[in-house]
C-alpha cells in the first residue's frame, strides 16, 4: 500500500508520465498507440485522486490539511519556494470531479479523434493539461498555483488551436491566450503586491518572499493587513479577483470561450466546460479567508456574476451553432457560481457560499461535459457540421445520443431532482439568504431576481436546443452522407458515466448534507447549519418546467424576421456587440498607438540619434575649409597655434 | 593559476589566426573552426566546473572580506603589468592586470560557450560565401567576449569590451545582407564608440578613487569593490566627482544595452546582420552593458547609483519593455520584430539590475544567461527560415508554414512561450525574479513593467499564428512557385533542441543554475540592499542572511 504522500504525487505525476510518452510517441512513427498511455495514467490518477478521497478521514490532522513535500525550486538567501502539494477537502471535492471526468472525455476522445493526423499531440496536450490543472488544484502557495495556471492556459492554447490549418482555430486560440494573459498580469500583479505587503506585517517580516505566499501565511496575515492597510489589501483582492473572471470566463473576459469551440469538441468538453474555466471559482473559493475581509470585491464579484449570467443566457438563446449555445451556456452557469461566492461579503455566510459554489461546479462539471459529448457525437455524424439550421429530428438517427443529451439537457435546465436542480437550487438559497442582510441585501435581493430570470432562460434555450436538434422533421445535412450513424461505443461508455453522474450526483450530495459537511472541512471555513426553504424548491421546479415548455414552442418556429423582435435577435447573435466594441475600442487603439510608436521611433529618435551622430561631420565640414593644402597657409596656422600654448604655459607659470 | 583562463581566451584567437593565414586551403578549414568552437564550448563547462567546486576565497583572507567582487579561480601573471612612467598625486600608475571567474563570469562564459559554439557551427550551413573567414572572425569575437568575461580589472575589462567590435563590425558589414548593411555598421560602430568615450573617462575616475584616501590607484575590481564597500559602510558622503562618474559610466553602458533614447543602433543593425551573426550579438554582445552594470557599476559605485541613477535607469528599463513590445507588435520584419523584443527583455534585466536588491540581482543574472539562450534560438530559428524563404514579413497572416515544417514550428512555438514566460520554462524564473526584487523598491515600475507580459505574448503569438498556422502549407511565393519545404535537417534542429533542453531544464530547477553564482550576487546584494535601503526609506527589507558557505 503506497503511501499518502506518494498517492498524493501520484495524481498530477501520472499525467506527466502519460504527456511525455505520448510526446515520444508523436515524434516516433506509431501514433495510433498514443491513448493506450494517455488513458491508463488518467485512470490511475481518478482511481488515486478517490483513493485520497477515501482516505481522507483516517489522515487529516488537527490543521484541515496536510503538506506532501515536494524539491526545493528555487532559493536565494533565505528566500525560498518549495514545490509542495495541499491537501484538503476543498481541493479534494475538485480534484475527484477533475480526474474522473478527463479520464472519461480520454476514453472517449479515443474513438473522437481516431484517424486524425495529430492523434498523439492531441493525447500528449490533454495528458500536459491534466498534470497542470491537478497541480493547479493541490498547489500550497499562490505563486505555484500562478505557475500551472498559466500551464492550463497553455494547453488550452495548443488544443484551441489544434486544428492549425484553420485560419479560425489560429485566431481563436491567439485571443483566448491573450484575453486570459491581460487577467493573469493582474493576478501576477496581485500576487507580487500581496507578498510585499505581507512583508509589512509582523506575520510576514520574518517569512522569506516565497513563503509569504503559501497560503497558510496568507491566512495568516490576511486579517493584520484588514487591520493596518484595508486599502492596500482591497487592491490585491481586486488584482486577484480579475485573474479570477479571466480564468473563468466572466463579463467583461467572457469573449475568449465562445470562440474557444474552434478546438476538439472532447477538448471543449473537459477544458472550457468541466475543469480550466472552473479554476477561477477554485481560485476565489481558496482564498475565502482572505476575498471575505474585502467585501467591497465580493459585491463585484456577485455583480459580475449575475450580469455575466444573465448576458451570456441571452446570447445563448440566440445562438445557431449547437456548440456555442453550450459554450454561452458555460459562461452562464459560471456567473452563476461567483453569484455564489460573491455572497460571502455577507457576515458568516462565506462558508454557505463556497459550498454552494463547489456542489453547483461539480454537478455542472459532470452534465455539461455529457452535453458536449453529445454535442460531439451530433458533429461527428454530421460531418462536422453544427449549425443547428442544417439538421433536426435526429432522434432516430443517433438514438442513444438522443437520450444522454435528454439527461444532459434537464439537468442542465433544473428539471427536478436532476443535479442541476438541487445545486442550482444551493446557489440561488444562499443569494435568498444574502438578500435578507441589512446591509448589503439590497444587491443581493436584484442579483436573485437575475438568478431567477436566467433559470428561466437557460431552460429555454436549453430545450430549445434539444428539441431542435433530436425532434421535429428529420433532416441531415449533405456533408454527414448517408450513413449517418450513432456514436461507437467506447464513445457511449464513458457518457454513460458521465450520464449516471448528471442523473444522481445531486441528489446523492446535495439534500443529504454530504457536500456540506465535506467542503466546510476545509481550513478557514466553519461548518453553519443552513436550510433551504420549501417554497424555493417549489419555485425554481415551476421556474424550470415552464422554460422547457417555452423552449419546445419556440423551437421549431422561425425566428422573427421584423421588428422589436428581430432586433433583439440580431443584437443577440452578435454577441450584444461586445467582441466589436472590444476590437474598435481596446485591440484597434492599441494597434494604432504601437504604429504611431513605431514611427515615432524611426523617424525622431532615429532622426535625432543620426543628427547627434552627424555633429562631428559637421564640424569636420567646418573644418575643411582650412585645410587648402597650401604649406604657407598651414605654417601660418602652426605659428598661430605655437603662439597660442606658449601665451597659455607662460600665463599659467605667473599664477 | 588557473589554466583554463588563458586558454579560453587565446584558443579561438589562435584557430582564427591559423584560418586567416591558411591561404589557399582556408576553403577546407572550416571543420576546424568548429572544432575550435567546440573545444572552447568544453573549455567554458570546464571553467564552470571549477568555479562550481571552488571554496569561496573569502575565508582566507579576512582583509578583503568586504570585497563584493570575489573571483573563484584567477590567473594573474606578474609580466601583465601596466605601468606608466608618471605619478600621479605622488602615487605611481603601477596597474597588475588579473583574470579570473565568479560565478557570474563562469555563467557569462558558458553562454558565450553555447552561443559560439552553435553559431559557428550553424555558420557552416548557413553561410554561402567565404565561410571560413566569418568563422574565423566569430572566433575572434568569442575570444574578445570571454576575455571581457574573465577580466578582473578595469583596464583588461575595457580593452577587450572594445576590442569586440572589430570583428563585429567587420561581420556586420561583410554578411549582413538587409537594408543597407554599410550604413547600419557604421551607426553601430559610432554609437558604441561614442558610449566608450564617455565610459573610458568613468573608468579612469573609478581607477582615481583610491588616490582620496592617500592609497595607490588600482584597476583591480576585488581591491576597487572593497574600497567601495567600506565607503558604503562607513557612510562617507559622496562628493560630486563620485555622481558624475556614474553618469558616464551608465551613459557608456547604456548605449551598449540599447536604453531607451540611445537604442537606435539596435534594430538597425538587427535588421541588416545576417540573423546568425545577430544570434551571437542579441545574446552574447547585447549583455555586455548588463554585465557592465553587474560588475563595475553596482559594486564600485553603489552609493552614487543609488543617490543619482537607480529609479532613472530603472523608470527607463520599466517603459523599454512596454515601449520595445509595442514597436514589435507593429514591425512586418521578422527581423526588427525580434530585435525590439530584444530590446524588451533586456527591460526586465535592467529592472532586477536596479532594483539591488538580492532577489533582482540574482534573477537579472540568471535572466541574462536565460535571454541569452532564447534570443539566440529565436535568430537561429529566423536564419533557418530565412534560407527558406528569403526576407520573413508577418504582413500577410495565415502562411500555415506549421504544416510544411512541423519541428521547426514545435521549435518556434516552444522559444516563443518561453519568451513569453510561461511558467516551467526559463524565461519565468528570472522574469519573475527581477519583478519581485523591484517591487521591493517600487511598486509603480513593477505595474508598468507587467504590462509587457501581456503585450510580449501578444506579439510572440502573432508571429506564431501568422508564421505557422492557418493553412496548409500548400502556399506559392510572389512568382507563384511552390515553396519548397524541407524541414529542419538534423543539422539544423540538434542545435535548437540542444538549447530548449536546456531552457526547460533551468525552468524546471532553478536552483542548480543559481547555485553556480547565488554567493556572487547575494554578497553584491549584501552591499547593495542597505545602501538602497537609505535612499528609499520605505523599501521592504528581508531579514538578510549571510550565505556564505
Amino acid at each position: 500500500m503506497l503511501n499518502f504522500e506518494s498517492l498524493v504525487w501520484l495524481i498530477p505525476l501520472a499525467p506527466l508520465v502519460g504527456c511525455i510518452l505520448c510526446t515520444i510517441l508523436s515524434f516516433r512513427g506509431d501514433k495510433h498507440y498514443a491513448h493506450v498511455p494517455a488513458i491508463v495514467s488518467l485512470l490511475i490518477s481518478a482511481a488515486c485522486a478517490l483513493m485520497v478521497l477515501l482516505r481522507w478521514n483516517a489522515e487529516a490532522s488537527d490543521t484541515g490539511f496536510q503538506i506532501a513535500e515536494g524539491y526545493r525550486y528555487l532559493q536565494i538567501g533565505n528566500v525560498d519556494l518549495k514545490l509542495a502539494l495541499r491537501v484538503d477537502t476543498l481541493c479534494l471535492t475538485l480534484l475527484s470531479a477533475v480526474t474522473s471526468i478527463s479520464a472519461m472525455i480520454a476514453i472517449y476522445s479515443k474513438g473522437y479523434m481516431h484517424g486524425d493526423d495529430g492523434y498523439a499531440r492531441y493525447f500528449a496536450v490533454f495528458c500536459g493539461f491534466v498534470f497542470s490543472m491537478t497541480m493547479l488544484v493541490l498547489s500550497h502557495n499562490l505563486l505555484m498555483m500562478y505557475a500551472f495556471w498559466e500551464g492550463v492556459g497553455t494547453c488550452s492554447y495548443l488544443l484551441i488551436g489544434y486544428w492549425f490549418r484553420k485560419p479560425s482555430a489560429a485566431r481563436a486560440a491567439t485571443k483566448a491566450f491573450l484575453v486570459n494573459r491581460i487577467a493573469d498580469t493582474a493576478f501576477l500583479f496581485g500576487i507580487l503586491l500581496l507578498a510585499y505587503a505581507i512583508g509589512h506585517t509582523d506575520v510576514g517580516a520574518s517569512q522569506s518572499w516565497f513563503a509569504r505566499l503559501d497560503f497558510q501565511t496568507i491566512f495568516d496575515a490576511a486579517p493584520v493587513l484588514a487591520e493596518k492597510h484595508g486599502g492596500l489589501l482591497t487592491t490585491i483582492a481586486w488584482m486577484l479577483m480579475i485573474g479570477a473572471i479571466g480564468k473563468s470566463a466572466q463579463f467583461p473576459f467572457h469573449v475568449w470561450l465562445p470562440d474557444a469551440m474552434e478546438g476538439p469538441t472532447p477538448v471543449s468538453a473537459l477544458i472550457h466546460a468541466a475543469t480550466m474555466v472552473t479554476a477561477g471559482v477554485y481560485l476565489m473559493a481558496r482564498l475565502a479567508p482572505l476575498t471575505v475581509l474585502t467585501p467591497s470585491v465580493l459585491i463585484t464579484v456577485a455583480w459580475l456574476g449575475g450580469i455575466t449570467s444573465l448576458i451570456a443566457a441571452v446570447m445563448a438563446l440566440y445562438q445557431d451553432d449547437l456548440k456555442r449555445v453550450l459554450a454561452y451556456s458555460t459562461v452562464s452557469q459560471l456567473g452563476y457560481l461567483f453569484m455564489a461566492l460573491g455572497t460571502g461579503a455577507v457576515k458568516d455566510l462565506m462558508t454557505v457560499a463556497v459550498v454552494a459554489a463547489m456542489f453547483h461546479l461539480v454537478t455542472h462539471a459532470f452534465f455539461k461535459a455529457l452535453l458536449f459529448l453529445s454535442a460531439g457525437n451530433v458533429m461527428h455524424a454530421m460531418g462536422d457540421v453544427i449549425d443547428m439550421r442544417e439538421f433536426s429530428g435526429l432522434k432516430r438517427v443517433l438514438p442513444k445520443t438522443n437520450i444522454l443529451f435528454a439527461i444532459g439537457a434537464a439537468a442542465l435546465a433544473g428539471v427536478p431532482l436532476l443535479a442541476g436542480f438541487f445545486s442550482k437550487d444551493s446557489v440561488l438559497a444562499v443569494l435568498l439568504d444574502a438578500s435578507s442582510d441589512t446591509m448589503v441585501g439590497g444587491h443581493f435581493s436584484i442579483l436573485l431576481g437575475i438568478g431567477f430570470l436566467t433559470a428561466f432562460l437557460t431552460a429555454i434555450y436549453t430545450s430549445k436546443a434539444y428539441f431542435k436538434t433530436f425532434h421535429g422533421p428529420e433532416k441531415v445535412p449533405a456533408a454527414a452522407g448517408h450513413h449517418a450513424h450513432d456514436a461507437s461505443n467506447i464513445m457511449l461508455a464513458p457518457m454513460a458515466v458521465l450520464a449516471l453522474g448528471a442523473l444522481l450526483a445531486g441528489a446523492l450530495l446535495g439534500p443529504t448534507g454530504k457536500i456540506s459537511e465535506y467542503v466546510s472541512k476545509t481550513p478557514g471555513l466553519h461548518h453553519h447549519e443552513h436550510s433551504e426553504p420549501m417554497w424555493l424548491l417549489v419555485v425554481s421546479s415551476l421556474i424550470a418546467l415552464a422554460g422547457v415548455f417555452v423552449g419546445y414552442t419556440i423551437s421549431h418556429k422561425s425566428p422573427a424576421t421584423d421588428g422589436l423582435g428581430k432586433s433583439i435577435a440580431d443584437f443577440g447573435r452578435n454577441r450584444l456587440y461586445i467582441d466589436w466594441f472590444y476590437n474598435l475600442a481596446i485591440v484597434q487603439p492599441m494597434l494604432s498607438f504601437a504604429k504611431a510608436l513605431e514611427w515615432f521611433d524611426t523617424n525622431i529618435i532615429g532622426a535625432l540619434t543620426d543628427a547627434v551622430a552627424d555633429l562631428p561631420r559637421i564640424v569636420g565640414l567646418a573644418g575643411q575649409r582650412i585645410q587648402t593644402g597650401r604649406v604657407p597657409s598651414y605654417s601660418l596656422l602652426t605659428a598661430v597655434g605655437v603662439a597660442l600654448v606658449a601665451i597659455w604655459i607662460v600665463t599659467r607659470a605667473s599664477w | 593559476m588557473n589554466i583554463l583562463i588563458p586558454l579560453l581566451i587565446l584558443v579561438p584567437l589562435a584557430f582564427a589566426l591559423v584560418i586567416f593565414f591558411s591561404g589557399p586551403r582556408a576553403k577546407a578549414m572550416v571543420p576546424f573552426g568548429i572544432l575550435a568552437a567546440a573545444l572552447t564550448l568544453l573549455l567554458s563547462i570546464g571553467l564552470c566546473f571549477q568555479v562550481y567546486q571552488a571554496p569561496s576565497t573569502l575565508s582566507q583572507n579576512a582583509g578583503a572580506a568586504q570585497a563584493t567582487i570575489a573571483p573563484k579561480v584567477s590567473f594573474i601573471s606578474e609580466t601583465l603589468r601596466f605601468v606608466l612612467p608618471v605619478s600621479v598625486a605622488g602615487q605611481p600608475i603601477d596597474w597588475q592586470l588579473s583574470f579570473g571567474a565568479d560565478g557570474i563570469s563562469a555563467l557569462m562564459v558558458l553562454l558565450t560557450g553555447i552561443v559560439g559554439f552553435f553559431t559557428v557551427w550553424l555558420a557552416s550551413s548557413q553561410i554561402r560565401v567565404r565561410t571560413e573567414a566569418y568563422i574565423a572572425l566569430l572566433l575572434v569575437a568569442i575570444s574578445m567576449l570571454m576575455g571581457v568575461f574573465l577580466s578582473m580589472d578595469l583596464l583588461s575589462f575595457y580593452i577587450f569590451f572594445e576590442a569586440v567590435l572589430i570583428p563585429l563590425i567587420l561581420l556586420i558589414h561583410g554578411w549582413g545582407d538587409g537594408k543597407n548593411p554599410q550604413a547600419a555598421s557604421k551607426r553601430f560602430l559610432l554609437f558604441t564608440l561614442a558610449g566608450s568615450i564617455p565610459m573610458v573617462v568613468g573608468l579612469i575616475s573609478l581607477a582615481m578613487a583610491p588616490l582620496a584616501n592617500g592609497q595607490p590607484s588600482t584597476v583591480a575590481f576585488s581591491e576597487l569593490s572593497a574600497i567601495a564597500a567600506q565607503a558604503a559602510s562607513s557612510g562617507v558622503p559622496i562628493g560630486s566627482k563620485d555622481s558624475w562618474a556614474v553618469w558616464l559610466l551608465l551613459l557608456g553602458f547604456g548605449i551598449k544595452l540599447a536604453i531607451l533614447p540611445l537604442h537606435t543602433w539596435l534594430p538597425m543593425t538587427y535588421a541588416a546582420a545576417h540573423p546568425n551573426t545577430t544570434s551571437l550579438i542579441a545574446s552574447v554582445v547585447a549583455k555586455l552593458g548588463l554585465y557592465g552594470l553587474l560588475r563595475i557599476v553596482i559594486p564600485l559605485t553603489p552609493v552614487a547609483l543609488s543617490i543619482e541613477a537607480q529609479l532613472v535607469v530603472g523608470t527607463l528599463g520599466a517603459i523599454v519593455i512596454v515601449y520595445g513590445a509595442l514597436v514589435a507588435l507593429s514591425k512586418d520584419d521578422m527581423r526588427e520584430v525580434l530585435a525590439f523584443s530584444s530590446l524588451s527583455h533586456v527591460g526586465f534585466i535592467t529592472l532586477g539590475l536596479m532594483s539591488m536588491t538580492r532577489e533582482g540581482l540574482g534573477g537579472a543574472a540568471l535572466q541574462m544567461f536565460n535571454h541569452g539562450l532564447i534570443t539566440a534560438a529565436m535568430f537561429w530559428i529566423l536564419s533557418m527560415l530565412e534560407q527558406r524563404h528569403g526576407p520573413i514579413r508577418l504582413r500577410s497572416e495565415d502562411q500555415g508554414m506549421a504544416a510544411q515544417y512541423p519541428k521547426l514550428a514545435v521549435l518556434l512555438v516552444f522559444f516563443t512561450l518561453a519568451g513569453a514566460g510561461l511558467p516551467g520554462l526559463n524565461g519565468f524564473v528570472g522574469e519573475f525574479l527581477t519583478l519581485s526584487g523591484m517591487m521591493r523598491v517600487c511598486t509603480t515600475l513593477v505595474a508598468i513593467a507587467v504590462l509587457g507580459t501581456v503585450l510580449g505574448a501578444w506579439y510572440g503569438l502573432r508571429i506564431v499564428q501568422r508564421l505557422l498556422f492557418g493553412g496548409n502549407g500548400t502556399r506559392t511565393d510572389t512568382h507563384n512557385r511552390p515553396l519548397a519545404g524541407v524541414d529542419l535537417t538534423p543539422r539544423e534542429w540538434v542545435p535548437l533542441v540542444a538549447v530548449g533542453f536546456l531552457c526547460l531544464y533551468i525552468g524546471l530547477f532553478p536552483m542548480r543554475t543559481m547555485k553556480l553564482f547565488q554567493a556572487d550576487t547575494d554578497r553584491l546584494a549584501a552591499l547593495a540592499e542597505p545602501v538602497s535601503k537609505q535612499i528609499h526609506r520605505d523599501m521592504d527589507t528581508l531579514v538578510v542572511e549571510s550565505t556564505n558557505p
